[in-house]
């Protein structure tokens, strides 16, 4: 259907949905294609890595192959220090955490089509899985080797969040996941998963 | 960005992701050794009642106060898989057939208390899919113990046994288990005089058994 070239010695290492919010002003969200690198080159030069952020668009299709009335289009490309070797939705706001190298970091996109980091957290060797916990800011991030990290992000300072964070846990997990098993079932078909 | 809590030991993360159960925060990780951990997030480390057991196909934890203020992960449960995963998503877990039965008389218990609203679906690198649900505590016991029962009376082919197969090494107490759903569904093919048989030693009765077979079974990602 479509494809995007990357420069040489770059390989795909995530890739993920993610509902961002494209602007700052309007505070619109859309569903985008956040594809993260990482350029490897050998052990004596340091990986970099780079994150795209594609939107799927509709054009005309080729005569007699409708296939080809989906693109891909480079809304945002950020170019990262640290190989990005996994990627998640994070937050209420639209936001995005890059797993990059041995940091987190939680970007948002901006108009211009940079990645702006607005948090990040040192980790440990290779983040293999970052999950987003939906609707809260908590996420888990797995290392290759060293094991797992449970941890949150918020927009109000990090001070506070330990002390709010009990009685958030309940209503938060409350209001996602309390729903009614014969409601269950409607929202499932509808949302998209 | 603020760090929580972190998993006890140094686990080879391949997989993982949130598995909520009402108000308890569980996370499922997979490992390199084709081994799946249950870890509770649990920062008040209080209730020693299991208000919800999983099964593996349908697995099974356990509460426990050692979660000094949130900063450890606990580890709940292990159990090994045998498929070395790639992806462990979270899904949202539809009502079965038997969990939507109404009660008839009005002082039978309230039914609907305890349906489990997610379930986690594990993919492996060699094709298989595995489904991980939550159950409440009396569905836990009778699965349990209908698999010690499966596994003491039904033939071990090549004298391999299934308890066994799913036990990880481990030096402290490894939880209360998982349950194993693909054994537990052997009982469904026995004959009708031995499903009798079975049932009655566990204590429960043949629409029990199949109600909550029924509920591991996947029939809760009904919407895919």
């Amino acid at each position: 259907m479509y494809s995007y070239p990357l420069e040489l010695a770059e390989h795909v290492t995530a890739i993920k949905n993610v509902n961002l919010e494209v602007s700052e002003n309007t505070h619109e969200r859309k569903d985008l294609i956040v594809v993260g690198t990482s350029i490897a080159k050998g052990e004596d030069i340091p990986a970099r890595g780079c994150i795209y952020v594609f939107d799927v668009i509709e054009v005309v299709p080729e005569p007699g192959k409708p296939e080809t009335g989906r693109k891909l289009k480079l809304i945002g490309k950020e170019s990262v220090k640290g190989a990005v070797t996994a990627l998640s939705g994070i937050g209420g706001q639209g936001f995005v955490i890059v797993a990059q190298g041995q940091k987190c970091m939680v970007r948002g996109l901006k108009e211009d089509g940079s990645l702006l980091p607005v948090a990040f957290m040192d980790l440990q060797t290779y983040v293999n899985v970052a999950k987003e916990l939906k609707g809260t800011g908590m996420c888990i991030l797995g290392d290759a080797v060293k094991g797992l990290w449970f941890a949150g992000y918020s927009v109000k300072s990090s001070s506070l969040l330990k002390s709010v964070f009990p009685p958030l846990l309940s209503v938060n997990t409350d209001l996602v996941y309390r729903r009614s098993p014969t409601k269950c079932r409607f929202l499932a078909k509808t949302q998209s998963i | 960005m603020s760090l929580f809590g972190k998993d006890p030991e140094y686990l080879e993360v391949v997989a993982a992701d949130f598995l909520p159960d009402g108000n308890k925060l569980y996370i499922l990780v997979a490992d390199s050794d084709c081994n799946l951990h249950v870890l509770q997030y649990d920062p008040e480390g209080m209730s020693m009642n299991n208000e919800a057991p999983t099964v593996y196909l349908c697995l099974a934890f356990i509460l426990d106060p050692k979660s000094s203020n949130g900063d450890r992960l606990l580890s709940r449960s292990k159990f090994y898989a045998g498929n070395f995963a790639s992806t462990v998503t979270l899904l949202p877990r539809t009502a079965v057939s038997s969990e939507l039965i109404e009660p008839a008389a009005e002082d039978e218990m309230d039914v609907d208390q305890t349906v489990s609203m997610n379930n986690v679906l594990i993919s492996s690198q060699n094709g298989s899919l595995a489904l991980v649900t939550t159950v409440a505590e009396e569905s836990y016991r009778r699965l349990s113990a209908l698999q010690s029962q499966l596994t003491n009376t039904t033939e071990h082919p090549g004298g391999l046994n299934p308890r066994a197969f799913r036990a990880v090494e481990s030096d402290g107490a490894s939880g209360r288990g998982m349950v194993d759903g693909t054994l537990l569904r052997q009982w469904l093919s026995l004959g009708k005089q031995r499903q009798a048989d079975i049932a009655g030693r566990v204590g429960a009765t043949e629409w029990e058994i199949r109600a909550d077979l029924e509920a591991i079974g996947g029939d809760g990602l009904g919407y895919l």
